[in-house]
């Protein structure tokens, strides 16, 4: 069990926070998702809409302010589709909106453009491959999750111990970019550590950030079901080519 | 703290590994993945030998997943058959998920072997030794209930395993652990329908399997007969045993009349022809050389 867990109740997820009557409750389910969708929405919103980033993150920002007065994504039905498609529905659907809004502003109330055909200056956009769309919120989206995993695994190191598992884990797994020469024999002479001391330091973090980057998934999933159907697509070795 | 690319790929591949320290094995690499778990090549440490280590993927939190690879791993090491996976070591990573150990597989999966060998004898047999594999777990009340080419393997010398027991069950099992088990076109309808099942179950893979097997542009009407009579949609109406399969496909290749079928003359007179063709070559040839001589001599 991990040591990490963010919420009440092993069975909590924010899918059903963002149901109940009460509002300390919801708004700890809103926090989750807002804080694991805030990038990825930026980055669709950002390409989707030929936007710079800081517009992409002001219409972020109206997005989840608008869900959260209006309760949108408390509409969810869990078992009709997965969460993170709904609520690329709803943002879709508030993006046209926006856009629709804009467009009749500054027309007068007169045509208004496609938002498939046109930024949100007005200006002709190239259509952007649908699939690249969804390539690009899935992978922001784990990144999210990933992100927050290591995150809370970090603020949870206590000791020096931990601390010096988790400067480790920085290096090797984090910090070392494309670099692939970086090996832990390399990490041992650095830390002035045995090569075996790496590996099990190595494998304590990687262990509590699994753990973290699951109880995260399960927060953010509506079932069982979907829960493991998200961890296979998450993880899932791959044969190594033959 | 923002994950560039490369950061979120090799995470991906580093907290899917699993953490083998305290135990004797050392990861070598991934192998593939299966419905609930990853399998990956590991060494042995203390035997010095390469094997298979299976991995659950995520624990649930019923423990159900987690039960049924514990489940498929003692089924599968209860059974000692040459043609059945040996199973050597099955416990507990420190992250808490289950893993067992197998023999490393060399050879390629029974679909991959029908596309690669010619003779149909050659495939006849290798299907026979497979049936043999499942009578015996039939004989110790184990039901595979997902055979299936993708679940055999063929060696380099014909040798077959079965592997992924994870469905398995003694045949006394209620029906309540039928439901959601096995794959379409492979299981009968009675599995589809969640119903109890018996042996007649595989049975009925069985002839799915050899039906994707052989994979004739002309099947000969016994072979056929005998696919149908395994796949029968009511069980009674199958082979009562994977040996009285076996024995059926046994006796096609050895040009016999075969259960499934009932010939008519002329089948039979071709199936005899065909059965005999060398020795009636050399009869019709020693005849013919007699009546040149004779014709020969009378001039």
């Amino acid at each position: 069990m991990s040591d990490f867990t963010p919420f009440p109740e092993t069975r909590w997820t924010a899918l059903r926070a963002l149901k109940s009557d009460d509002n300390a409750t919801r708004q700890l389910g809103w926090d989750v998702v807002a804080r694991l969708y805030w990038h990825p929405v930026v980055s669709y919103v950002c390409v989707k809409w030929n936007l710079s980033e800081h517009d992409a993150q002001d219409t972020a920002q109206n997005f989840f302010t608008f869900a959260l007065e209006r309760d949108t994504l408390a509409k969810y039905e869990p078992g009709k589709a997965r969460f993170r498609s709904f609520l690329r529905v709803c943002l879709d659907r508030f993006l046209i909106n926006e856009h629709h809004a804009r467009s009749a502003q500054k027309r007068g109330g007169g045509r208004v453009e496609s938002i498939e055909t046109a930024g949100a200056d007005g200006t002709p956009l190239d259509p952007v491959d649908p699939e690249k769309l969804d390539d690009l919120f899935e992978r922001e989206w784990r990144r999210s999750l990933f992100e927050a995993a290591v995150s809370e695994v970090e603020t949870s190191c206590a000791t020096d111990t931990q601390k010096l598992q988790f400067a480790l884990f920085r290096r090797y797994d984090i910090d070392r970019g494309s670099d692939d020469r970086l090996t832990y024999d390399d990490l041992a002479r650095e830390f002035n550590l045995s090569v075996t001391s790496v590996t099990n330091h190595l494998h304590a973090v990687r262990t509590r950030v699994r753990l973290a980057l699951l109880e995260q998934l399960r927060a953010i999933t509506a079932s069982e079901q979907e829960f493991l159907e998200e961890s296979q697509a998450l993880f899932g070795a791959r044969p190594a080519q033959r | 703290m923002r994950l560039g690319d490369d950061a979120l790929l090799r995470l991906t591949t580093a907290l899917d590994e699993p953490d083998l320290s305290g135990t004797r094995y050392r990861l070598i690499g991934p192998l593939g993945q299966g419905g609930m778990g990853n399998v990956y090549v590991a060494e042995d440490t203390v035997l010095l030998r390469n094997v298979a280590l299976k991995v659950l993927r995520v624990q649930d939190s019923t423990g159900e997943l987690a039960a049924r690879l514990e489940s498929e791993a003692r089924v599968a090491a209860a059974l000692e058959h040459p043609g059945i996976i040996p199973i050597h070591d099955l416990g507990i990573l420190p992250d808490g998920r289950v893993f067992y150990v197998s023999k490393l597989v060399q050879g390629i999966r029974l679909d991959e072997y029908a596309a690669r060998t010619e003779s149909l004898a050659d495939k006849l047999r290798v299907f026979i030794k497979i049936c043999e594999a499942v009578a015996y777990a039939h004989s110790r009340k184990v039901l595979h209930r997902d055979l299936k080419p993708a679940n055999i393997m063929v060696g380099e010398f014909g040798e077959v395993l079965i592997l992924d027991w994870g469905t398995a069950r003694e045949q006394q099992a209620d029906a309540s652990h039928t439901a959601g088990h096995g794959t379409h076109g492979y299981m009968p309808p009675e599995q589809e329908r969640g119903e109890a099942l018996d042996a007649r179950a595989d049975i009925f893979a069985l002839g799915a399997t050899l039906r994707e097997f052989v994979t004739l542009r002309s099947m000969p009407k016994p072979l056929a007969s005998i696919i149908t009579k395994a796949m029968h949609h009511d069980k009674s109406g199958r082979y009562d045993s994977a040996l009285a399969l076996s024995d059926d496909v046994a006796r096609f290749i050895d040009g016999e009349p075969v259960a499934a079928h009932r010939e008519t003359p002329l089948e039979m007179l071709v199936r005899q022809v065909n059965k005999h063709r060398f020795i009636l070559i050399i009869l019709l040839t020693y005849m013919l050389i007699r009546l040149i001589f004779f014709l020969a001599l009378k001039r």
